[in-house]
């Protein structure tokens, strides 16, 4: 418990460069988070692809509250939550499922996957008033779909899906617009991790281009040499920067280097052979012309945070589901490019497993640098931690985007000044 | 397979193969347990697998994610991690002790001999201790001496759900 009210307490912890640790530990924090963030605000949910048939469904979070992602008998996706409007049980316990209606195992109250009411046992003991159509399972207020990728509301008014993702909206293009068939496909499904850590620094890391070099030196010094490797990729002359794209998205942007190396730092996931490349090149142009097609794959992915709980890294969709104050859930998807050839996305699919989750060579490094952050917040002697690199450096493009070099903060600035902003209202 | 009731040859050299294959597999745990990275890697046939699925049974690995799913580079990139100390995921080094119990040998096509066991795994890291436990599939191939590994399975219970650290080899 602190003695300072929660407003005043914004305020007094996050500054333009730097950060209070006790934003990360402080449970009331949390919970103000659930109600003005992840309740209010757009949340990335699943994708269409995960309930590709009617009647698939997925359980989710949306911050705290169970809900279900559901292809409707109608073929359209909806939101519900997963909870039983009569006494309250949870509908679904499977994380994935098929069904042609959903039914509460403690009193068999049977919705359609709409979520509407079709049949209870001995309806004469609500006698003649019973209105059924009011008893539907809960619809998430708003939903929204962009490219696939499925956005929940839990306010029933604020900005649309479109003012929200803003210029982060353009990495989404960039990661689908790489298949072939313009659709990811994320049904080879995910890799789960749990960290005692704090969800914000998971999405700070999505972008964090300080760290790659010296936290993941097992995978830059994979050249098997006894000392590190450390190259330039991202050093004082590195082609990569950090971007605030603004609303609390963020972006690592190889865009730069990416045109010069062709693509990857480094593949885990075995090299792909010029057949499969050739073939990959030709199905794009075939959607999006040569040119188009040639500029894209020049382009590359990048590393892009999605406010609050997206980040895209290449072939890596990121989901971050937040337990507690000092719990989150990583969810590591391989975004697999329908239309492409098997060759790829088995490539992507083995980058992926070899990079990421509980077991791989990158995320459980940073998994534990998490775990070590959260250890070390409880110090009261020194609380804060300082963002202020690359500060005296940055610029403004014409659209708002403030850039800095490849290992500055000014990601985690972007991130907390409206994180800032959403807290105080302000 | 039973040894109390031997009545033909084959069957000498069938329980010889279960005891010396249960030998094998019970020494792969004691490198792994000894922490004897590059001679467990040493194990390995260059076409080996080393796959831990998601969930049981057959699926396509390259089709649907797994936790691990290593080829022979993989395998060596892993051991070369953890052994020269570079992981910070694996700092300070985990110890671990395995329990195996072998179930079933059996050849199988192409010259290869399969094992099934479970398997019991108590590893202590970071002041934190923690259980795994499942079931092992392992296919080994003859070598002029002893036998090297070209597929090791392992079906974690519980491997749909949440992880924390599982830098440890299984």
């Amino acid at each position: 418990m602190s003695s300072v009210s929660i407003e005043e307490r914004y305020s007094a912890y996050v500054e333009d460069d730097r950060v209070n640790s006790r934003v990360y530990t402080d449970p009331e924090i949390f919970a103000d988070e659930m109600t003005k963030i992840w309740e209010r605000g757009w949340v990335y949910v699943g994708h269409d692809s995960e309930v590709a048939e009617p009647g698939d469904f997925v359980t989710r979070r949306i911050g705290r509250q169970p809900i279900i992602m559901v292809r409707g008998a109608d073929g359209e996706v909806r939101l519900l939550l997963n909870r039983c409007p009569h006494r309250g049980n949870t509908m679904c316990q499977e994380e994935s499922g098929s069904g042609s209606y959903f039914r509460c195992a403690y009193h068999a109250w049977t919705f359609n996957t709409d979520g509407a009411l079709r049949a209870i046992p001995f309806s004469s003991g609500y006698g003649p008033e019973f209105d059924s159509a009011a008893l539907a399972m809960s619809r998430v207020p708003r939903i929204a779909i962009y490219r696939g990728f499925v956005f929940g509301s839990l306010a029933v008014d604020g900005p649309d899906l479109a003012e929200h993702l803003g210029r982060s909206a353009q990495y989404i293009d960039r990661m689908v617009d790489l298949a072939p068939e313009g659709r990811i496909d994320l049904r080879a499904g995910a890799l789960k991790t749990r960290v005692h850590g704090n969800w914000k620094m998971v999405y700070e890391n999505v972008t964090d281009g300080y760290h790659p070099p010296f936290l993941h030196r097992s995978v830059f010094a994979d050249s098997r040499s006894e000392g590190l490797v450390i190259g330039d990729a991202y050093g004082d002359n590195s082609l990569i920067t950090t971007r605030d794209l603004g609303r609390g998205h963020t972006m690592l942007d190889f865009t730069a280097t990416n045109r010069v190396t062709g693509g990857l730092v480094f593949n885990l996931g075995g090299a792909v052979s010029a057949g499969a490349n050739d073939e990959y090149r030709q199905t794009l142009a075939r959607r999006l012309g040569v040119e188009k097609a040639a500029a894209l794959l020049a382009d590359g992915m990048s590393n892009i945070g999605i406010f609050p709980n997206l980040g895209l890294l290449f072939q890596d969709l990121r989901v971050i589901e937040p337990v507690s104050v000092n719990e989150t859930i990583i969810y590591n998807y391989p975004a697999l490019l329908v239309g492409a050839p098997k060759e790829i996305n088995r490539a992507r699919l083995l980058q992926e497993i070899r990079s990421y989750g509980p077991a791989g060579c990158v995320g459980p490094d940073d998994h534990e640098i998490y775990e070590r952050n959260q250890a070390a917040f409880e110090a009261r002697l020194n609380e804060w931690v300082l963002l202020r690199r690359g500060l005296h450096r940055e610029t403004r493009t014409d659209d708002g985007t403030i850039v800095g070099s490849a290992s500055d903060e000014t990601t985690m600035r972007g991130f907390w000044h409206h994180y800032r902003s959403v807290m105080t209202g302000v | 397979m039973s040894s109390s009731t031997l009545s033909h040859p084959r069957d000498f050299e069938a329980a010889n193969l279960e005891a010396e294959l249960t030998r094998w597999v019970q020494a792969e745990a004691n490198l792994l347990d000894e922490r004897r990275w590059s001679d467990w890697e040493a194990l390995w046939e260059t076409d080996g697998i080393y796959w831990v699925p998601t969930r049981p049974g057959e699926y396509d690995p390259e089709a649907r994610v797994s936790l691990i799913y290593d080829d022979r580079d993989s395998i060596a990139s892993r051991v070369h991690r953890i052994s020269k100390g570079l992981a910070y995921a694996w700092q300070p080094s985990s110890e671990a002790v395995r329990i195996v119990q072998t179930s079933d040998v059996a050849a199988v096509d192409g010259g290869l001999v399969e094992v099934q066991s479970r398997f019991v795994l108590v590893v202590s890291s970071h002041n934190r201790q923690e259980t795994f436990a499942g079931r092992i599939l392992h296919q080994f191939r003859k070598r002029p001496k002893g036998w090297g590994m070209t597929l090791k399975r392992v079906e974690l219970i519980g491997a749909d759900g949440r992880f924390g650290n599982l830098t440890t080899l299984l």
